[in-house]
């Protein structure tokens, strides 16, 4: 609804337009890092780091793609086509390894099947064979089971609805269910399976906690080496770049693939076929199989933890880390849908989109360690010039500003979404009776958009209790949250120590997920 | 008498334990065009998802040529049952060519037999030289007639048609039909049509069946048919009785 744009004052616009600009600008800071920031060590950084951290990078990502589509694909396929045992449980469970985050997943799985984990010993003590998944290959499974759900939540909804004729035209024609998925599904699917895929990659490229525990060389843990190891910014920025760079190859990928991507508007659910005998067994046994690696080890043994070696009081170190994240999470959350209110009144209002506001919007797809670092060259320059009068580098306020740079699309997401549904009318006849744009905004968009701000919040509020590599560059000295305090627990081998707060984010994380599943489900009625 | 090539004895289905199809007796023989007219919700199409073995019956039995389909033990699975279907909307494969959509049940045969077979296909029902395009690229009609052909090129045993006008004008709705009665009879083939248009079933049905809250309350001929249904179709069609 924007007929109203010409009557509204450019003055609002024009500040939240320079408020979208204060977001952007860690980006704006990293894109233009040749021109403001020395780099003493670019050209040991460029000869010995780049190149195996690049390769490594591509290499995970390779690996966690194909693996992640070899699990997502199948599940999708069994849970929205056909009928077997135990399918309204898998088709939630199946989700669940979105709540952990995914350096909880891999230290688990290292204390299981590392070289001295507890499945390797009994191994190596009872046939002499002693596993070891802490290479690269053993990390993209870890990275694959955890962030699956991404590639078989698209896919599950478009095999679900939107092709169910074509697939019985399919059956008529003669296909078993193998060529059905291959010839009809998987083509018609493809855009939906390539934008998971694209998020997938991004959450792999985003990863520090799982890949510098497993050792792997990433350009996330090259940017963690520059700033944190060689003390060089302006090369930790450059990398930066090359991390940009791969993103929006990526992202020129997944456009590209949607090419020529004839859909259907076949909009009628799709109807289970039963499975019977061993097709329902195995059908059930894939999807356990996928369930127990994917959720039940990792949150098996953080429970076992917890409940075997403790004597059941939460630790006075995690329960001050706890109250620590609700602090930040809950400023965060507030800062950052304050900014997503304001975004939403443009939205609402304005003639066109802004250059800027897109800029801002972008922070989601932006791993959190270029956010991080954009945000620390940001501070150093204003800390220099004295400008703020007090120390920004290692603030909280700092941290907040970080965290909204990052997770506002998570804010502002919802309410658009909201207001496209909400009729334009609405806003059209408080104008009439006399309100301003502003008032008409507050007083009927607002409102209408309470339950959105509340959803939004709470996802802003999970991300942030998630997160590690901003949270670890950026957090004020000695500030320990959940996620800061698994990741120092468990990098000096006290992995049974992280177990406390590994649990309670893993709780956190369980609402947003299981909230997402019950919303998915009543669409797909 | 001769056997009917497909028979449906006391058929009944529900859904959510609503009737939809209530004891349905049928007999279609060899080379029969039988159309079934009725009012939105009557379990039409659902009958026809019944035959096709998308959907499994409650009760009764269908069997094609004495080979029980549905009825007793493990129903033949549709894509087992050798019967054609053109489906409501048609679903043509939007990311296969032509040729594909129409080749895409002959994927046991040899490249060469099947290439053959879509390119016969196709000249056959009009659309020689437009195999290569995709099903966006073509006309409403030329797109029915790929839904035939993809159908008619398995040569089953009885064609089964959803309301398979629906989407088009008049003018080229009156034209396809008169192409299904030629490639039907071309192809020597039997066939359910559901319709909800009288002038089409009149046109193109040996008989006529007509159902009503998932019953079929009466069958006769198209000859018995036109004659009731004379002054009805002049009021549809706005036309004064001769």
């Amino acid at each position: 609804m924007r007929s109203f744009a010409a009557h509204i004052p450019r003055g609002p616009f024009l500040a939240i337009s320079a408020l979208a600009l204060l977001l952007a600008a860690p980006l704006i800071v990293v894109l233009t890092a040749p021109l403001h920031a020395p780099a003493p060590e670019w050209e040991h950084v460029q000869r010995a780091l780049l190149p195996h951290h690049l390769r490594e990078t591509i290499l995970l990502l390779f690996g966690v793609l194909s693996i992640a589509l070899v699990i997502a694909i199948p599940s999708a396929w069994l849970v929205a086509v056909h009928d077997f045992p135990l399918r309204g449980f898998f088709r939630w469970a199946l989700v669940i390894p979105l709540a952990l985050p995914t350096y909880i997943s891999a230290f688990t799985y290292a204390a299981l099947l590392g070289p001295t984990g507890s499945f390797s010993n009994s191994l190596a003590a009872s046939i002499g064979i002693r596993p070891d998944i802490m290479n690269l290959p053993g990390l993209s499974m870890v990275l694959a089971l955890v962030l699956f759900p991404y590639i078989y939540l698209p896919a599950r909804a478009a095999f679900s609805r939107g092709m169910a004729t074509q697939l019985d035209a399919a059956r008529m024609l003669g296909a078993g269910a193998q060529r059905r998925l291959v010839r009809v599904a998987m083509p018609l699917a493809r855009p939906a399976i390539a934008g998971g895929a694209l998020l997938l990659a991004m959450e792999t490229l985003n990863d520090f906690g799982a890949v510098k525990y497993f050792g792997i060389r990433t350009l996330t843990t090259g940017i963690f080496r520059s700033w944190g190891g060689l003390y060089d910014m302006g090369s930790a920025l450059r990398l930066s770049m090359v991390l940009l760079g791969l993103i929006a190859l990526l992202l020129w990928v997944e456009r590209r693939s949607r090419r020529g991507v004839r859909q259907t508007t076949d909009q009628a659910p799709m109807k289970p076929i039963p499975l019977k005998g061993a097709h329902a067994w195995l059908a059930t046994a894939w999807c356990l199989l996928v369930v127990a690696c994917a959720a039940g080890l990792p949150l098996g043994k953080i429970i076992s933890d917890v409940v075997l070696h403790s004597d059941g009081t939460v630790p006075g170190g995690v329960l001050k880390a706890f109250l620590n994240t609700l602090l930040v999470a809950g400023l965060a959350a507030s800062f950052t849908l304050a900014i997503a209110v304001l975004f939403a009144f443009r939205e609402r209002y304005a003639r066109r989109s802004d250059l800027v506001i897109r800029l801002a919007n972008m922070g989601y797809a932006i791993p959190g360690a270029v956010i991080a670092i954009g945000v620390m060259a940001l501070a150093g320059f204003l800390d220099r010039q004295h400008i703020m009068g007090t120390a920004l580098i290692g603030s909280l306020g700092m941290l907040t500003y970080a965290f909204s740079v990052r997770f506002l699309a998570v804010g502002t997401q919802p309410l658009y979404g909201n207001m496209r549904q909400q009729s334009p009318y609405l806003d059209e006849a408080a104008r009439m009776l006399g309100a301003s744009p502003w008032r008409a905004f507050s007083r009927i968009t607002l409102p209408l958009l309470k339950p959105a701000i509340g959803a939004a919040a709470m996802l802003v509020a999970i991300d942030v209790i998630k997160e590690l590599p901003l949270t670890l560059i950026l957090r004020p000295f000695d500030l320990h949250t959940l996620s800061t305090m698994t990741y120092e627990l468990a990098s000096i081998e006290q992995l049974r120590d992280s177990s406390w707060p590994a649990l309670l984010i893993v709780i956190c994380g369980l609402f947003p997920v299981l909230l997402l599943e019950r919303l998915l489900a009543r669409q797909s009625r | 008498m001769k056997a009917p090539l497909l028979s449906l004895r006391s058929v009944h289905f529900a859904h959510d334990h609503i009737p939809v199809v209530r004891g349905v007796d049928l007999d279609l023989a060899s080379n029969e065009v039988l159309i079934i007219v009725g009012p939105s919700g009557c379990g039409k199409s659902t009958l026809l998802r019944l035959i096709a073995g998308l959907d499994l019956p409650e009760h009764g039995t269908i069997t094609l040529e004495n080979v029980v389909l549905s009825g007793h033990g493990d129903p033949v699975p549709p894509e087992e049952r050798n019967l054609g279907m053109v489906f409501q909307g048609l679903a043509l494969f939007p990311h296969l060519t032509v040729k594909d959509n129409v080749g895409f049940g002959l994927h046991r045969l040899p490249k060469s037999e099947r290439r053959e077979r879509v390119e016969d296909e196709l000249k056959a029902v009009g659309l020689a030289g437009l195999g290569h395009r995709f099903p966006h690229q073509l006309s409403g009609g030329q797109q029915q007639r790929v839904a035939i052909a993809r159908a008619m090129v398995l040569r089953p045993k009885v064609l089964l048609m959803d309301e398979p006008f629906s989407d088009l004008d008049a003018h080229t709705r009156r034209q396809v039909r008169g192409e299904v009665v030629r490639i039907l009879r071309e192809h020597g083939a039997a066939a359910i049509i559901v319709t909800h248009d009288r002038a089409d079933a009149l046109y193109m049905g040996d008989r006529i069946a007509e159902m009503d809250e998932g019953s079929i309350v009466r069958i006769a001929t198209a000859l018995v048919m036109r004659e009731e249904w004379a002054a009805v179709i002049a009021l549809e069609q706005d036309t004064p009785l001769a």
